[in-house]
């Protein structure tokens, strides 16, 4: 403690370097989720200029809408696709990318490259790549499978394109997380696996899985949070929600409220539910975890 | 029938030969041990045997069969290793039974019965549902040990076992591998750097350095009767003592002369294919020099070590550094000329240029009569023990 005490003698310094730190998050992160809360309890018009206060009955009315339900159900079940999908192909590749010897960085790169593509960009070329009428994966789908695409009418379908769509986006960043974690798996385990003659899927499922299960811990976490927050570029640029809502996750039907229907309030509501039930997923996510995961 | 048999064995990494055309017979059921200092090529030469190095040139055989080309999986050898490779998030009990489950052919209620009967021989039953975590150092090396010994293989391949262990437990595995080993009676070959661990487990002893083996022979042969310079310097705790000399015949008199030094040789240069005047490395072990009144040998003290049964005195005779061991309590100081005699029945002299022995003294000229000459080609291991 007495070389804390010789650095500063008063905390008034400690405090004075916290300063900017505190102000930046308080002003951008603390403030606007204070405003979220309490204008989640106001009905509000003309942009939030003039507001009522309605206690819980955005929420009510919000928990009675059947298209927000319906919208629910909706995100659960996309975020339920893409974690499991980004995990199970992010392993797939990143499993691939450890086995292979010659050009590994070729690879890598070409695995990780669509993380690093902004989404907007990401989403306008797939939206040409499969668009229904002129898409090059569009053609092929038909022409080899003999399926009927067309996305822009039909609901399951537009569902499935974003939500690979979305995968796709993620698989780079589960693959370089998934990466670090099988080359820490020591040599001589590896070696071990060798004498017994452990064949390639069960190394992969009964190694090296269990050993990298810390980080498919924080992927699930990530992915998850990612499918909740941040597939609203692609939906925007792709579907719109639509066709009839098939696509109409939480996030966008949050920013129509807000900015094409201007109910303020309303969304702040679905704000708040949206970060409570990411938060629960997550808390239970690491809950369970913690009897799986060998740290 | 051979256990493992290696021949003109090289490894090359790029530009680096780590195992340098080996040949090596190890006979069923011995204990057979590699040791050398690091960077020598001992692992290496194991992991060839295991199959997780490929070779570059030569061939490896189990039980006779030529295993060269087939993976690890494929050769029926077990392997234990330093850090013990096991896997983290299985217990001990899984850890033994997991390779058992990949290979075809073996029954719940077999593997259960090895795992057992492993566990009784390594005194571990009651760890077998801990994860290794939860095991001490020990424990853990047993667990290793363990799952080798359920697969039965035809060798065990361990590769310095003991060296993450700390001094007395290390000593303690030691017999117990000594004693698993008389009990099971697999083919083994052990690899460490330790010589005390070589000389103690090891029906054989192979010495290796940069890449070749030096000699090979059972320890008490690679103690009395050194092939090299190397194996005379590496073999011993601590190693012997060598010094440039130069061979003198006075008369009927031979002797080996290095500044105001000289020690007689009941043999003359002439017998050994030299002639007086010749250089050459004199070497004699530190237990075999002690302190005397009388002797010839004049040593300028400048380090003690009381070793507890011994005196280790490290001082400079005739300007070469020198160890001798004496009796413990003897009043030595640094700074003291002490004279010492020496045992003339363990002398040792070696080329000074290929470093090959050239005479052992008495009763260690007996050993190398068997051998035709001292002077064998180092580099290509003894076919069978020193006895043959």
């Amino acid at each position: 403690m007495s070389a804390h005490e010789t650095a500063f003698d008063s905390s008034l310094g400690a405090y004075l370097l916290l300063l900017p730190t505190l102000a930046a998050i308080g002003a951008f992160l603390y403030y606007p989720s204070l405003q979220t809360l309490r204008l989640s309890l106001y009905e509000t018009f003309l942009f939030g200029q003039n507001t009522r206060f309605v206690g819980l009955g955005n929420f009510a009315s919000l928990l009675t809408s059947n298209t927000y339900l319906a919208s629910v159900g909706l995100t659960f079940g996309f975020a339920a696709f893409v974690v499991v999908s980004t995990l199970a192909v992010g392993l797939l590749v990143a499993f691939l990318l450890y086995e292979v010897t010659n050009g590994k960085a070729a690879y890598l790169i070409a695995a990780i490259w669509p993380y690093a593509l902004p989404t907007a960009v990401a989403g306008t070329v797939l939206l040409f790549l499969a668009h229904p009428s002129v898409g090059i994966y569009t053609f092929y789908l038909e022409s080899w499978f003999g399926v009927e695409v067309d996305w822009f009418t039909v609901g399951w379908q537009a569902f499935l394109v974003v939500a690979i769509a979305a995968v796709w986006k993620q698989v780079g960043y589960n693959v370089i997380f998934m990466l670090a974690a099988l080359n820490n798996v020591p040599e001589s385990l590896n070696e071990a696996c060798d004498l017994d003659g452990v064949g390639t899927w069960r190394r992969l499922l009964r190694v090296y899985v269990p050993l990298m299960s810390p980080t498919l811990v924080f992927l699930v976490v990530m992915n998850t949070i990612y499918a909740f927050f941040g597939s609203f570029a692609l939906i925007d640029l792709m579907t719109q929600g639509g066709p009839t809502n098939a696509t109409n996750l939480l996030i966008y039907q949050l920013y129509r409220d807000a900015f094409q229907f201007n109910n303020l309030g309303l969304a702040s509501a679905e704000s708040v539910i949206l970060f409570v039930i990411v938060a629960g997923l997550t808390y239970v996510q690491l809950r369970v975890s913690d009897r799986y995961a060998h740290y | 029938m051979t256990g493992i048999s290696l021949h003109n064995l090289t490894k090359q990494f790029d530009d680096v030969t780590a195992v340098d055309s080996v040949s090596l017979d190890v006979t069923e059921g011995e204990f057979l041990v590699l040791v050398g200092p690091s960077g020598c090529g001992k692992s290496t030469t194991l992991r060839l045997c295991a199959g997780l190095e490929s070779t570059t040139e030569g061939t490896v055989s189990i039980s006779d069969r030529n295993v060269t080309a087939e993976p690890a999986s494929e050769r029926d050898v077990a392997m234990v290793f330093q850090n013990y490779a096991l896997y983290p998030h299985m217990t001990a009990r899984e850890n033994m039974t997991f390779g058992l489950d990949a290979a075809a052919g073996f029954s719940g209620t077999e593997a259960t019965e090895r795992v057992e009967e492993a566990a009784a021989i390594l005194d571990i039953e009651d760890l077998l549902d801990r994860k290794p975590s939860a095991l001490s150092g020990g424990e853990q090396q047993r667990v290793a040990i363990g799952r080798a010994l359920v697969r039965d293989p035809e060798v065990f391949l361990m590769d310095e076992p003991l060296s993450n262990l700390d001094a007395k437990l290390r000593v303690q595995m030691r017999a117990e591998l000594a004693e698993l080993h008389a009990e099971l009676q697999t083919t083994t070959v052990y690899v460490t750097h330790d010589q005390v661990e070589a000389m103690t487990l090891g029906d054989r002893v192979a010495v290796m350095n940069d890449g070749r083996i030096e000699q090979v022979a059972p320890p008490q042969d690679l103690y009395d009767a050194p092939d090299t310079r190397f194996v005379a310097e590496f073999i011993g705790s601590p190693g012997m003592n060598t010094v440039d000399a130069t061979l003198r015949r006075r008369g009927t008199v031979s002797e080996i002369v290095w500044g105001d030094n000289t020690v007689p040789l009941d043999a003359s240069p002439e017998s050994l294919g030299l002639t007086s005047g010749d250089r050459v490395v004199f070497g004699v072990r530190p237990e075999d020099l002690s302190a005397d009144t009388d002797g010839d040998v004049r040593m300028e003290v400048t380090v003690t070590e009381p070793l507890g049964s011994t005196l280790l005195v490290r001082g400079t005779v005739g300007g070469h550094e020198m160890e001798v061991s004496i009796q413990p309590r003897s009043l030595v100081e640094v700074g003291d000329q002490i004279t010492l005699g020496v045992d003339p029945d363990r002398l040792h002299l070696f080329d000074p240029e290929s470093g090959a022995a050239v005479y052992h003294s008495a009763d260690s000229r007996e050993a190398i009569g068997v051998d035709g000459d001292g002077r064998r080609d180092a580099a290509v291991a003894r076919q069978g023990g020193a006895d043959d």
